[in-house]
């Protein structure tokens, strides 16, 4: 029984090794591939994520808003962007309301410094070009 | 001069690191080169994050010239036993003596050469590429960002719940140790980075051969191909998410662990309390890099139960780091908790009752995943399964220490009923698919005690086949 046992251990780790080599010599070759084509690709259109709009979007951020500037992101979720566009920051809104308005506090917009308003993907406005209601403690954001 | 200062900032981990070491263990008795090379790196790692948190706590900025002022004490340390003469680590004769004296033949220097390419094909992979992978960059090294540019993490980063940055309360040993890097290089670098990753790696696998070489006594071939075996499994280079290049933090949270639990048990053989204060700080590291740290060092105090003359031990194993990772507790108190997935927020009775008929699904899954999928896996499981029902065969357990047993595949068997858990109760919304299952979570879950496990196999398996010999 136990020369049976030895023989199946000995053909389990060999197989495991071959195997891993097989695949890991598989993805080396790929990578190598790919690493050849990103190094002679400009950065802009380097894409590593599924999420091409978010990506993109970074791209455009980074491009056209000022070092400092703020955003206010409403309503989508993006932590790629977030990480892309740092030490720009993003402000997120998820309280989207069906007439595509927003309601925050008052002072929201001046104590977050926020320069710009992104309603999705692509859609940046400059905070002047925004409509904001004053609703008493509250103001209410729309796009104009 | 950008990659000198990328060198020194490598440097300092070791430098930082071998200087705990000695001051820990003054006559360097029980530690070898390769031991101590790879002890220097996780120390290095896990005392210049704590040191940076302690900093943060203190409210002092983490700029390059801080933190530099703050190591200083450790380069003092170095240096002295530099002087002295007493430094072994550093010391080439040594090294390359031992070297000259290895004469490898056949299979192993076959086994030596396959285990150094796979180094370089992972040096390679991480370097090449800058962090790529979703979580590395929304939630690792995202918060890297922020401690680089801010200085610190009392900053609306991480307090302010409209920032919405993801799981803003996930320890922070990596991202203080990449932003580390930063500091001393002055910016961002995506690309450099990764070293930490590749360098976890190839200690992973210095500490493998050497704690069957030494510690369970087993054959030099016999060490390479179980280093081999472990080190080669297809989804620590594959995989999008969890794979060392992809940055993901379950990697080096796997090595510290491996790390915590070896030198558990060379304290509870030896009785030698170096052991167990390098066992406890890697316990530290280990709550101090993932939620997951914790529960793992909760399940390895129980060894403790039945062991005689480790009263001191389990003092030092206890309370060394519950107060190391104190003043990070109390920090991440002040985080909001927001867009958390605290797994516990789920368990209502709503979704345990809706949970229970996804049992069969999440086993064929997981059965599938783990026996199916070759890409990731190869064979590996059919080994570990094979290997486990072995233990169970009354002539080979005898050989397994008890210790080994509990600390090696309880905790396999944890994340085991874990994983399944989550899948069944925690993930209300949405029904497990196979990509889900396969693409996020499997296998970096399954990594982190995955080389313990192959370390115990390891044993195992030379056990049975010492029996085997002994018989014939």
């Amino acid at each position: 029984m136990n020369k049976y046992i030895r023989v199946i251990i000995i053909f389990l780790i060999a197989a495991q090794l071959v195997m891993s080599s097989y695949y890991i010599g598989k993805w080396s070759y790929s990578m190598l591939r790919s690493y050849l084509v990103y190094r002679n690709t400009p950065r802009v259109e380097r894409i590593f994520t599924t999420a091409r709009e978010e990506y993109d979007c970074s791209l455009a951020i980074m491009k056209y808003l000022p070092q400092d500037a703020n955003i206010l992101w409403i309503p989508a979720v993006s932590h790629m962007v977030n990480y892309y566009i740092y030490p720009r920051k993003i402000y997120h809104i998820k309280d989207f309301r069906e007439d595509e308005t927003i309601e925050i506090d008052k002072d929201f917009l001046s104590s977050r410094k926020i320069g710009y308003v992104l309603f999705d993907y692509g859609k940046l406005f400059s905070i002047s070009d925004i409509q904001i209601i004053d609703s008493g403690s509250k103001v209410i954001i729309t796009r104009r | 001069m950008y990659y000198l200062w990328f060198i020194i900032s490598i440097l300092l981990f070791f430098i930082t690191g071998n200087a705990v070491l000695k001051l820990i263990d003054h006559k360097y008795r029980y530690h070898n080169t390769i031991e101590r090379v790879v002890i220097s790196y996780f120390l290095g790692v896990g005392i210049v994050a704590l040191i940076q948190l302690y900093a943060m706590c203190c409210r002092i900025p983490l700029t390059k010239t801080n933190i530099l002022l703050l190591l200083l004490p450790f380069f003092i340390v170095q240096a002295y036993f530099c002087v002295t003469k007493k430094n072994i680590v550093f010391k080439s004769k040594s090294i390359s003596h031992r070297i000259g004296q290895i004469g490898l033949h056949g299979k192993e220097a076959v086994l030596t050469v396959y285990l150094v390419l796979l180094c370089l094909i992972m040096l390679f992979a991480c370097l090449s590429f800058p962090i790529y992978s979703y979580d590395a960059r929304a939630v690792w090294s995202f918060k890297a960002k922020i401690i680089f540019y801010q200085h610190s993490v009392f900053n609306d980063d991480f307090l302010d719940q409209y920032r919405f940055h993801p799981n803003t309360a996930y320890p922070l040993l990596m991202p203080l140790c990449q932003s580390f890097i930063y500091n001393i290089l002055g910016s961002v670098d995506e690309y450099l980075v990764k070293i930490l990753f590749a360098l976890f790696y190839i200690s992973l696998v210095l500490f493998i051969y050497h704690t069957q070489r030494d510690f369970f006594s087993l054959g030099r071939l016999h060490s390479l191909i179980f280093t081999a075996v472990s080190v080669s499994v297809p989804f620590l280079f594959v995989i999008f998410s969890g794979s060392v290049p992809s940055a993901y933090i379950d990697f080096p949270f796997a090595c510290f662990y491996t790390f915590t639990v070896v030198y558990l048990l060379k304290y509870l053989r030896e009785h030698n309390l170096v052991h167990i204060i390098i066992a406890a700080l890697s316990a530290a590291f280990c709550i101090f890099i993932k939620n997951e740290g914790g529960v793992l060092f909760l399940i390895s105090l129980a060894i403790f139960i039945g062991e005689k003359k480790v009263a001191k031990g389990f003092i030092i194993y206890l309370l060394l780091p519950i107060a190391l990772t104190l003043p990070w507790f109390w920090l991440r108190a002040k985080f909001p908790v927001i867009y958390d997935s605290n797994p516990l927020h789920f368990l209502t009775f709503t979704n345990v009752m809706q949970g229970f008929p996804r049992f069969g699904l999440v086993m064929k899954l997981t059965l599938r995943e783990m026996f199916l999928n070759l890409r990731s896996w190869g064979l590996l499981w059919v080994i570990i399964f094979f290997s486990v029902a072995l233990s169970f065969k009354k002539d080979c357990y005898s050989h397994i220490n008890r210790r080994e047993y509990y600390l090696c595949v309880i905790p396999f068997f944890y994340y085991f009923i874990v994983v399944t858990f989550i899948y069944m109760f925690f993930a209300p919304l949405k029904v497990p698919t196979e990509i889900e299952f396969s693409g996020t979570s499997f296998e970096r879950l399954r990594s982190h005690t995955l080389f313990l496990l192959m370390l115990f196999i390891s044993l195992q398996i030379s056990a049975f086949f010492r029996k085997k010999e002994t018989a014939d």
